[in-house]
């Protein structure tokens, strides 16, 4: 794997060790879920903060720190250290003491004051668009089979992984796994995503926004986001378009597989259209998001109405976009 | 200019930042400056002396102060209460947040330290970075002037006597373990430097390729919690026997780790240069190494660099190096040339031009 002049050649050798990591993949070499596990059993292990876990731990731990105190240890590996230092902590103590007791309670009046403004930010949270409604609504699982086999060969020369997100019953990361991608997927409805793994797909339970947050820049050969895309609020489709465009690689791609509005009213489950928090972009809208953050157009493609499938929500008016971001 | 005098929070005589500054010193006394290191922890009978006796100097216009800033520290409020121009030695402050959730005391220092880059980067006349990774955070922090050049490390001292009894023991482990890689790194255990990943990659290399390999973690710990977490994911993985957690040894006993290693693995995700890089290369040990902050840069090639550190793509690139001699090979050599880039002459070359110009107020 080196070039005419004996230094290492690049670009083939990330070909092969991503070819190698698709072949171990595909042997099953590492036990299905086996990379979740090292991740679950280290997030157990670390504190929330560190995990990006919940607010009200990062409270509480702020709390705990809060109290400030006085006794600083006294052992010493010098011999007559314990003893001095002994002497010298009995001597300031009620300076420390009286010091330490106005940093604890300022610490602590600090700490109620962010509990109490993170209730308020709850409340404020719970009564606008951006959060999702009260009302559960389980989504039809996406039928993307229509775009299955384009979207295998737009991305048949990508390096790297390719994320499906949310992918359901992983019928698409399947195609792109039998067409010789890295393909993997993610979706909140456990009970899909269990199923999928059970059937030998690499296919995650995880929120969609969740797992791209852990990802790093340029870490992703591509990602293709449909299904929920059409039907979150304004915020996070922007927010998603960000973190998409940022988790992959230059000559990586972002393709977006979603409903046209126009024909969003007309279709799929009455129910989950009229109480989705958002309502699908048209393709120029997607493009416009993805190019400010730095990827270039490359192509579109339009499926035109074709009778809905009772419960779908693609399959009728759908495209697919796709854009890339330049070496 | 008559002094130029240098400044740390704390000063180590075997840190990367301690021999650096000796050798500031000892350059700027070539060029006829009266120079010293002042440091917060410092002895007047050690190396560096106390700030005290700093103190007591008279301020001389004649003299510049250069401040090391890798983290927060009192010493910033002192520089810049005095008159004397100043220059800032920047090799980098760690990003808070690794170290959040884990030691908020350390993180708030390094916040403080990010903070007082930007409050000192008025009052000093030039700021100069040992790679070009942190010359651009000298820039976003508001330094008008800046250079860069790279730490001044005296490979030849990377050839310290080999603690034998030491290689004995890992050589012995090996052969107990009837064979197995060796993987190493070397640094501290710190959130940023990402220990956690490594012992992912273990795991999934020991599952995919060669179930005896061992991991050696090499330095001493920036935070007890992240230490006490590793040790027991370590633990949890059924690796503790695998892992090797050395905590802070001589000389001798890193030559020992870097003869007995058989590659040099790096998933860190912020470092402002990685001097054990340059120490691998220069051991001839092959790196594979993600690339984050300043690594690709000081690697230069002279690595496998990944685009992603995910557990198997790592094991992969490790097996690619192990299984491959001729890659092995064409890396060792790849790091040799490399390593002449930062050879002391070259880099006391770098950094005396860059004094120069702006003792000439070029």
């Amino acid at each position: 794997m080196t070039d005419v002049h004996g230094a290492p050649d690049t670009e083939h050798l990330m070909a092969a060790i991503e070819g190698e990591v698709r072949r171990a993949r595909a042997s099953g070499a590492l036990p299905q879920g086996f990379e979740q596990e090292l991740d679950r059993l280290f997030a157990e292990l670390s504190p929330a903060s560190a995990t990006g876990e919940g607010f009200a731990e990062m409270l509480r731990k702020a709390e705990e720190y809060s109290f400030i105190d006085p006794l600083a240890p006294v052992a010493s590996n010098i011999r007559g250290g314990s003893a001095a230092k002994g002497a010298i902590r009995r001597l300031v103590l009620w300076n420390l003491e009286w010091m330490a007791r106005q940093v604890s309670a300022f610490d602590h009046t600090v700490v109620v004051a962010l509990r109490q403004l993170h209730e308020r930010i709850q409340r404020i949270e719970q009564d606008v668009a951006a959060h999702p409604p009260a009302v559960s609504v389980r989504r039809a699982p996406p039928d993307v089979t229509e775009w299955a086999e384009f979207v295998a060969d737009v991305l048949k020369e990508t390096r790297g992984r390719v994320l499906h997100a949310e992918c359901g019953d992983g019928t698409l990361v399947a195609a792109l796994a039998r067409g010789g991608l890295d393909a993997y997927g993610v979706d909140p409805r456990a009970d899909l995503a269990l199923a999928a793994a059970d059937a030998g797909l690499d296919v995650r339970p995880d929120e969609v926004e969740d797992h791209l947050g852990l990802i790093g820049d340029g870490e992703l050969g591509a990602v293709v986001l449909s299904g929920f895309v059409d039907s979150i609020a304004l915020p996070r489709k922007v927010a998603l378009a960000e973190r998409a465009a940022r988790a992959v690689a230059p000559d990586g791609s972002v393709l977006i597989l979603s409903v046209d509005p126009r024909t969003w009213l007309a279709m799929g489950s009455p129910v989950e259209v009229d109480l989705a928090p958002g309502r699908p972009l048209r393709a120029e809208t997607w493009q416009y998001l993805l190019e400010e953050r730095g990827l270039r157009f490359v192509d579109v493609r339009h499926h035109t109405a074709q009778p809905a499938a009772e419960g779908a929500t693609l399959g009728t008016g759908t495209y697919a976009l796709v854009m890339a971001r330049p070496r | 200019m008559k002094a130029l005098h240098q400044f740390l929070p704390s000063y180590a005589v075997h840190d990367a930042v301690g021999g650096h500054a000796r050798q500031i010193r000892r350059l700027a006394r070539e060029m006829g400056l009266r120079s010293d290191i002042y440091a917060g922890n410092a002895r007047r009978s050690g190396d560096a002396l106390p700030l005290a006796d700093f103190e007591r100097m008279p301020v001389s216009r004649d003299a510049v102060l250069l401040y090391h800033l890798s983290t927060g520290s009192a010493l910033v409020e002192l520089l810049l209460h005095r008159p004397e121009p100043k220059v800032v030695n920047y090799h980098n402050v760690t990003p808070a947040q690794f170290f959040d959730g884990w030691d908020p005391p350390m993180a708030a220092e390094l916040s403080v330290g990010r903070h007082q880059l930007e409050a000192i980067a008025a009052a000093a006349d030039l700021g100069i970075a040992v790679s070009a990774f942190n010359e651009r955070e000298l820039r976003t922090a508001g330094f008008r002037e800046t250079a860069v050049a790279p730490v001044l490390v005296d490979l030849e001292a990377f050839d310290r006597a080999v603690d034998h009894q030491a290689l004995a023991r890992l050589t012995k482990a090996k052969a107990k373990a009837g064979g197995g890689a060796d993987l190493l790194f070397v640094g501290r255990l710190a959130p940023n430097k990402a220990q956690h990943d490594l012992l992912k990659a273990l795991a999934a290399y020991r599952r995919v390729y060669d179930p005896k390999a061992r991991l050696h973690l090499v330095g001493t710990s920036s935070s007890e919690s992240y230490r006490t977490a590793l040790v027991a994911y370590a633990d949890r993985l059924g690796l503790a026997e695998a892992i090797e957690f050395t905590g802070s040894v001589s000389d001798g006993v890193l030559a020992a780790h870097y003869r007995a290693a058989d590659v040099f693995v790096c998933v860190s995700e912020h470092e402002g240069f990685c001097v054990p890089l340059l120490e691998a290369m220069h051991h001839r040990v092959p790196i594979v190494a993600y690339a984050a902050a300043a690594v690709p840069e000081t690697l230069a090639g002279a690595g496998v660099l990944l685009p992603t550190k995910d557990p198997l793509t790592v094991a992969a690139a490790v097996n690619r190096v192990l299984a491959d001699e001729t890659l092995a090979a064409a890396l060792r050599e790849r790091g040799c040339v490399r390593l002449g880039d930062f050879s002391l002459e070259r880099s006391r070359r770098r950094f005396t031009e860059v004094l120069e110009a702006y003792l000439s107020g070029g």
